[in-house]
């Protein structure tokens, strides 16, 4: 009987873990939706802004890979249009909630992209230099 | 006056050093004290013979001779032959040899690092140029791609959707 309502408690946690996951990643869905939208439109500063919300989405330990490459496509759209210090922007967003070094790699790899298509080239490369110390932690 | 202070002015009242009227104090005392006069007197006896001496001459610069002659301990631990030119020149030329190489190294570390970070910009800049394709092809633009039916989109699916 014990065993039984330590299996049913167990799961009931694991559910409603479910439930909070399922709630937040389809409001990442919806807003990284949104961000791809207005960057299209050309409202730049809004899908910024937007971007910004989904960093700051209540996500569970280890689903951080999702917000790096949510970071990295808003980026990328941003570029598209020539917006490479927005793109800056956003990936610094991302780097104040990432934590694991091969993560944080990525986005400095990419910001480190961004900054070289502005001709900053000196930061570019301090950014591609800390990304490789990321990654050389990492290891 | 006390005969402390009379031999403590021995000296200067011999050397006409003293006001009159200390020498005139002086000359009563002397006149009085029987010691201080024995005193007086045998001063002045040393002061007659080392006069009637004179002074012969020098033969040779006193201070270099005396500084030919002053010795100073060698010690290796007083690192005072640090301190010579040959020394210095020898440390100057070890320290360009040494940071030679490892300036070098450092230049050619940046070197490296710069064509590396100039591949890595020539890659994403052809990843750039191959979304840029898929975008001109997919008739229904690939901001409304769902994810959960483009699999073969991966590169540019909504990371949240599942």
């Amino acid at each position: 009987m014990t065993l039984l309502a330590l299996v049913l408690g167990i799961f009931t946690v694991w559910a409603h873990a479910q439930d909070e996951w399922e709630a937040t990643r389809s409001m990442a869905e919806s807003q990284h939706e949104i961000v791809i939208m207005l960057i299209e439109k050309g409202e730049f500063d809004k899908a910024v802004e937007e971007a910004r919300k989904i960093f700051y989405l209540p996500f569970p330990d280890g689903k951080d890979e999702l917000l790096v490459t949510a970071a990295r496509q808003v980026a990328d759209a941003l570029g598209h249009h020539d917006k490479h210090d927005l793109a800056g922007h956003v990936l610094d967003e991302a780097l104040l909630v990432v934590t694991l070094p091969k993560q944080q790699a990525a986005l400095y790899k990419e910001k480190g992209y961004h900054l070289k298509k502005l001709g900053k080239t000196d930061e570019a490369m301090a950014c591609y230099r800390k990304a490789l110390e990321l990654e050389q932690k990492k290891k | 006056m006390e005969c402390r202070v009379c031999s403590d002015s021995l000296s200067a009242y011999l050397d006409g050093e003293v006001g009159v009227r200390e020498r005139d104090r002086l000359a009563l005392h002397l006149e009085h004290c029987d010691a201080c006069r024995q005193e007086y007197e045998s001063l002045l006896y040393a002061v007659e013979l080392t006069d009637s001496l004179g002074h012969g001459p020098l033969h040779a610069p006193p201070f270099s001779r005396i500084e030919g002659r002053i010795s100073v301990p060698s010690s290796f631990w007083s690192f005072r032959w640090l301190f010579s030119p040959a020394w210095a020149a020898m440390a100057a030329g070890l320290l360009l040899l040494v940071s030679i190489p490892l300036v070098w190294n450092a230049n050619d570390e940046e070197a490296r690092l710069e064509r590396q970070f100039a591949q890595f910009v020539e890659a994403r800049d052809r990843q750039e140029a191959l979304h840029h394709a898929i975008i001109q092809t997919e008739p229904v633009g690939w901001v409304t791609y769902n994810p959960f039916r483009f699999e073969r989109t991966s590169l540019r699916r909504n990371p949240f959707s599942e």
